[in-house]
């Protein structure tokens, strides 16, 4: 286990994305009312950065081929043929924290 | 060479030639890979080379921007097998579609080069063979002695054609557009690879039209008007079309559009938006069927289509800000669902 502070939920606008670099690791953080999620910031399809996507509150677009996710669990929708993966995330007094043990990341064969 | 696609759900096996990229040697045979620009640049075809040695026949590509460093990865569209290959995809392998013409390689002569603006040309290749293509597609288009090919929507369209047309923008430094904008270039002669792209039309979509483009990125638009008109589609669906240029001396096409929607009054309705000024005096008059107005195209076609966007089709093309500007307004303000958006992202 290896928690690390986020930042406060405050810091984030509600259906917001901030690129940000916990212990070294990029992350993106994203708000959706309370819940925030910590994920890579790339899309598993081809890496593209994903601080460039569309996000509408609930679901993530991928603009390079419109590959979707629903934030709240990752689950692919429309076209995207993989899920994303998420960081381990608790609130504490305001402050957001992740377990960034070890760095996600989509490999070919995952 | 023997060449194996592994895709993340299943595999292909097909035959290269020497020297041929693995990109059109698939294609040619009939199998559907993943790819956009066909062309080095937009990196969608990289994979994982697993097995054999390869020839990288443009060091230099723009794509190769995209690929992990000694993660031993390759663009299958720049790259050619010198053994027998086996290559990883990051994604599943695309379905091939029914409709879709296999691509191969044409050869045909350059005619009609004719200026349009003061920096946008049309031109037209004659085959040697006429081909098919679906409305909304691409050619990769090599001029003898430069290296590289360059990716061009057709502008026409036809079940079997004999002429493709073609609009180019002359850029600075480029040695493609410089070319063509040179003195006698007429009956050149050129090769072809296609067709190719995703962002096609078929009648069988049965949706109304949304068509937003940039300068250049109208040819593939006209391609998919000229197939919507050359049946009944436009009399039991609407097609709107959103145009966006500069300023009314790059504006191209015009006439060709004009008689679209003289032909189709209730159904056709295009506009013009020039981004960078209002709207001059006699543009209007000069144009009587078509709507000019002053902003970005995205935002001309949101003004425009509020609460109209039941059981449409949206096609997206010029730059990729452009493209991307269109999307987020689709997305975002439109709710228009993303597997009703179709384009090809070239950058």
């Amino acid at each position: 286990m290896n928690w690390k502070k986020v930042c406060a939920v405050s810091e984030l606008d509600d259906k917001s994305m901030k690129s940000m670099t916990i212990d070294g690791i990029e992350v993106l953080v994203i708000r959706s009312g309370n819940t925030i999620n910590v994920i890579p910031p790339s899309c598993p399809h081809m890496l593209t950065a994903l601080t460039e996507g569309i996000f509408d509150g609930c679901v993530l677009t991928c603009t390079k081929h419109l590959w979707q996710w629903n934030i709240e669990d990752g689950t692919p929708l429309g076209q995207a043929e993989a899920p994303l993966l998420k960081y381990e995330t608790r609130q504490e007094a305001g402050e957001v924290y992740a377990n960034v043990e070890k760095e996600l990341s989509y490999e070919y064969d995952c | 060479m023997n060449i194996e696609i592994i895709g993340k759900d299943r595999s292909v096996r097909f035959d290269a030639n020497e020297g041929e990229r693995i990109l059109q040697a698939g294609l040619r045979n009939g199998f559907a890979l993943p790819y956009e620009c066909g062309s080095g640049t937009c990196g969608a075809c990289r994979a994982k080379l697993i097995q054999g040695e390869v020839d990288d026949l443009w060091p230099e590509a723009p794509g190769r921007k995209y690929l992990k460093s000694g993660a031993g990865e390759l663009l299958m569209c720049q790259h050619a097998a010198r053994e027998d290959c086996v290559i990883q995809l990051r994604s599943n392998l695309p379905e091939a579609g029914q409709a879709t013409p296999v691509p191969r390689e044409h050869g045909g002569i350059l005619i009609d080069v004719v200026p349009l603006t003061h920096d946008v040309m049309r031109f037209s290749v004659e085959l040697q063979d006429p081909c098919s293509f679906l409305a909304g597609q691409f050619m990769l288009v090599g001029l003898p002695g430069l290296q590289g090919a360059r990716a061009y929507s057709m502008v026409n369209f036809s079940q079997s054609a004999h002429t493709l047309e073609f609009v180019i923008k002359k850029k600075p430094g480029g040695g493609f557009s410089n070319r063509l904008f040179g003195d006698h270039m007429d009956g050149v002669p050129m090769t072809l690879f296609g067709p190719l792209g995703a962002a096609s039309f078929e009648a069988g979509v049965k949706r109304n039209l949304l068509c937003i483009a940039g300068g250049t990125g109208i040819a593939g638009i006209m391609s998919i008007l000229a197939h919507a008109a050359s049946g009944d589609y436009l009399s039991c669906h609407r097609a709107d079309v959103f145009f966006g240029v500069r300023t009314s001396r790059d504006v191209f096409l015009l006439r060709e559009l004009g008689a679209l929607v003289e032909r189709y009054p209730e159904s056709v309705a295009v506009t013009i938006a020039l981004s960078d000024e209002s709207v001059p005096t006699g543009l209007r008059e000069r144009n009587p069927s078509l709507r000019f107005e002053t902003g970005f195209v995205h935002e001309a076609a949101s003004r425009a289509m509020a609460g109209r966007y039941d059981r449409t089709r949206a096609y997206l093309a010029g730059t990729p800000l452009g493209v991307e500007a269109a999307l987020k307004m689709l997305l975002l303000e439109a709710r228009l669902s993303a597997t009703e958006i179709r384009y090809d992202k070239f950058g």
